[in-house]
């Protein structure tokens, strides 16, 4: 920690920056100093702002306002390419490594050495000779003649550090670089940051995992719907107030939490498995319940739903719906059963993108609503789409409004009137709010509440910690393809719910955590914080 | 100003069209003359039905390179069965014709459409194979050669013209001009009001999100293939009517005139957007540079290098302008 860069001057100022997008306010007047030599955290809930921040940063997007200020001088770059010749290297969480291409390819991809007069041949030894240079001084267990492809999680991103380091970049981004690490991996990671820290590399570090700061930032900025709210030095906080300043508002104000009472059985499956994805998963859902369905990522939970909504062929098990057998054979009949089903990706499975908000909306009820059996009920759209845009305060300049233009809040209203639509009432909801900002979340909050309220049975598949607790009525969990519990509503405690979630795992766990009190901590990976 | 301004962003492929057709009309003297307009309509028929089938497989994000193909082997097939019958009245002709198109469409298109949606092969793959499996045939049936010797009343659904005047002793109105029109009206109708439209442009826009929502994809991908090779049989009929002969070698690269007209159209090669109206100025187009060049007398082979200059350039002004309003 010798080098903290006080005395220095930050190699990045990001000064009064602000992006807006369409119907959202991403970012208001951030400020924030980077400085060479240290690791800086960026930290904050999932819509804080934090990847537009870095986008901004690396050149993906333009700022609406503001400045950047690099190595003491204005810089306006339109694309990331600008970025990474000023110096800027990304390192993202999804790693961009091709993978039938060889290490030292990968390093040197797009800037391969060329030999000869007009450097049109490549210079593979070069290439090779230059990335095992690298690779060495890293001190990593593979060589540059490596299929990249053949390489685990982890000696991939040795690559991607590489590549940070053939490039001479001067500041790095990473971004959650320890999501599919191991204990040792991570441990190997820390001892390339330090050295990328010893040559003078300001290194900018988002991670959801709070106890990783401990061991590696120096300082760190605090990020909440768009606003810088903390900002210091690590040394100089603790990491409960960290937190506090994350979440930053009373949760059940925000929730809105009202107690259903359950009715009658409206959804049961028996013993329903996936070979090899998850095994004898039963449970029920009633009339008039929000049923949480918690687990880590990759526990089978969207699986079950894309199981029971007849997406994903089952092995063996049965669905009962209101208490009747039925074997959904597609989607089509799930529909038809009155299931409506809000998948996880909103963009790649959930909408029509480049559609109208009205084809949305109306996708599914087509052929029910249809004149003469094949022709589209033009008034009938007109009326349902305007009653739901009422309904729903589904904020659109238009039917026609092409739905990529709207905000994330406002097209996951739009998937759920074209679930309301098709007279759905039994809704799986994946992972809903993910992605939206708050207020819009609040609201989201409030229609499920109503729909509920109004006899539906909701069943929601959440990652978040703070949302199951906030929203649901009774929680099943999941762990690594099967059914680890069920906790109602008294029972309910993000501790509760992270033993059942986890335990067993904890043996061969992946990540640093603790099965103590310290429960926000636990919870960070949950939450996706 | 603002309005006309967005009209025009929207509507970059007519003022290419108004641009063409004040510059032949000012190159010849002939261009617009009401003969030589009609002229042209009946031209870009056949183009425009070829171009109607793909327009619907492009909208679902496919694509379809065998219909040229399908064209030459459906007139091939329906030549033979006019030889067969020299005495059939003209409805009968007509049956014949009509008949052998939507039976040689639904057979070319279902082996494209079930290699497509139950095989998963790339539909240029798909296209590919049938393309040329489609020619051939064509050849083997013939020996390679043209079918001579059919009923004059054959040429009447490609040749023929109604209401004769003095000036226009062999018609004004070309038969398959009013034929383009009303298969023209019927499959807008079915593209814009219909259920099954809807579906063929959902699942352009995303597959998964359509299937989600309950619609059979593999159905909708396979009977869109079938309409396709209908329509390409309907042009490859039309052809041999006009000539009143069947070629074996007819329609080709017919697929490439029909997908430039439906990508001047406006349609999105990524798929969910287009309309077959629209798609019909993309016909207008490429009719009226072909006619145009011709009276100009350019020679055949430049006008295939003019003509794919111009398709570029028009496709990059109208890319140009879609990407300006984002």
């Amino acid at each position: 920690m010798e080098t903290k860069g006080v005395m220095e001057k930050p190699i990045l100022q990001v000064k009064e920056i602000t992006k807006t997008f369409p119907g959202v306010k991403a970012l208001t007047d951030v400020s924030i100093d980077f400085y060479p030599g240290e690791v800086h955290a960026l930290l904050g809930e999932n819509g804080a702002g934090k990847s537009t921040l870095i986008k901004i940063i690396s050149g993906v997007y333009i700022p609406t306002k503001g400045t950047l200020i690099f190595e003491q001088k204005e810089r306006a770059y339109k694309n990331p390419g600008e970025a990474l010749n000023l110096g800027i290297s990304v390192i993202h969480q999804e790693l961009s490594i091709a993978n039938e291409l060889s290490v030292a390819e990968n390093i040197f991809i797009g800037r391969e050495p060329g030999k000869g007069k007009q450097r049109f041949l490549l210079d593979r030894r070069k290439m090779e000779r230059d990335a095992q240079k690298a690779l060495s001084l890293m001190g990593v267990n593979f060589k540059a003649t490596d299929i990249a492809g053949d390489l685990s999680a982890a000696q991939q991103q040795m690559i991607e550090i590489a590549k940070v380091i053939t490039r001479n970049s001067k500041l790095v981004i990473m971004d959650e670089p320890t999501s599919s690490l191991s204990d040792s991996e991570i441990e190997a990671l820390f001892k390339q940051i330090e050295m990328l820290k010893k040559n003078n590399v300001a290194i900018i570090y988002i991670t959801h995992r709070l106890k990783e700061l401990k061991v590696v930032a120096d300082r760190i900025t605090v990020l909440r719907d768009g606003i810088v709210v903390k900002k210091s030095l690590y040394e100089d906080i603790t990491e409960s107030e960290i937190v506090a300043s994350m979440v930053g508002r009373k949760i059940s104000d925000y929730y809105n939490k009202q107690q259903h009472i359950r009715k009658e059985e409206m959804l049961r499956v028996e013993g329903l498995t996936v070979k090899g994805v998850f095994e004898d998963v039963s449970f029920a859902a009633y009339k008039g319940e929000i049923l949480g369905v918690a687990g880590l990522v990759g526990a089978g939970r969207t699986e079950v739903m894309e199981t029971i909504f007849a997406d994903k062929k089952k092995a063996s098990g049965k669905v009962f719906i209101k208490g009747k057998e039925i074997e959904l054979k597609n989607s089509r009949e799930a529909i038809a059963n009155k299931i409506g089903f809000a998948t996880e990706d909103r963009r790649r499975t959930g909408l029509m993108l480049e559609a109208s908000v009205k084809n949305n909306i109306v996708l599914p009820s087509l052929r029910r609503k249809a004149m003469k059996k094949a022709f589209v009920n033009p008034k009938w759209e007109k009326k349902v789409c305007d009653e739901y845009f009422g309904k729903l305060d589904i904020k659109t300049p238009g039917r026609e409004t092409i739905i990529k233009n709207l905000s994330g809040g406002n097209q996951q209203k739009v998937i759920l009137a074209k679930w309301l639509v098709a007279e759905s009432e039994i809704l799986i909801l994946d992972e809903p709010t993910r992605g939206i900002d708050v207020n819009a979340k609040s609201e989201f909050y409030n229609l499920m509440n109503e729909f509920v309220d109004a006899g539906g049975c909701i069943i929601m598949v959440s990652s978040e910690l703070p949302e199951i607790l906030g929203v649901a009525d009774r929680v099943i969990v999941m762990r690594e393809g099967h059914l680890s519990g069920e906790l109602n509503r008294a029972e309910m405690s993000e501790l509760n719910i992270m033993q059942l979630a986890s335990i067993q795992s904890e043996a061969e766990s992946n990540t640093p955590r603790q099965a103590d009190g310290a429960s926000n901590l636990q919870s960070s990976k949950l939450r996706g914080i | 100003m603002g309005k006309a301004k967005e009209w025009s962003e929207k509507n970059a492929v007519v003022i290419v069209l108004i641009v063409l057709i004040i510059f032949f009309g000012i190159a010849n003297s002939t261009f617009l003359t009401p003969a030589n307009i009609i002229n042209i309509t009946a031209q870009m028929s056949i183009n425009a039905m070829l171009t109607i089938g793909i327009t619907f497989v492009i909208i679902t994000g496919g694509i379809d390179i065998s219909v040229g193909s399908v064209a030459a082997f459906a007139g091939i097939f329906s030549a033979y069965i006019g030889l067969k019958f020299p005495k059939a009245p003209l409805i009968g002709i007509l049956g014949i014709q009509l008949g052998s198109a939507i039976f040689i469409g639904t057979i070319c298109g279902a082996f494209i459409g079930i290699a497509i949606a139950k095989f998963k092969v790339v539909p240029m793959i798909a296209t590919l194979a049938m393309m040329t499996s489609a020619r051939g045939l064509a050849y083997v049936v013939t020996d390679g050669q043209p079918v001579y010797g059919l009923p004059n009343k054959f040429a009447w659904l490609g040749a023929g013209r109604l209401i004769t005047t003095e000036k226009m002793k062999n018609g004004v109105i070309p038969i398959i001009t009013i034929f383009l029109v009303i298969i023209l009206i019927l499959m807008h109708i079915l593209l814009s009001r219909t259920i099954f439209g809807r579906h063929v442009y959902a699942v352009g826009s995303n597959e998964k999100v359509s299937h989600l929502s309950g619609i059979n994809v593999d159905a909708v991908k396979i009977k869109v293939h079938i309409l396709c090779s209908i329509m390409a049989a309907l042009g490859g009929v039309c052809v041999t009517s006009k000539l009143n002969n069947g070629q074996p070698a007819a329609c080709d690269t017919y697929e490439m005139y029909a997908i430039a007209a439906t990508v001047l159209g406006g349609t999105s090669l990524l798929g969910g957007i287009g309309s077959v109206l629209r798609a019909m100025f993309g016909c207008a187009i490429i009719a009226i540079i072909n006619n145009g060049m011709n009276l100009m007398q350019i020679s055949s082979y430049w006008q295939k290098v003019i003509m794919g200059m111009i398709i570029l350039v028009a496709v990059i002004i109208d890319m140009a302008q879609k990407k300006e309003k984002k």
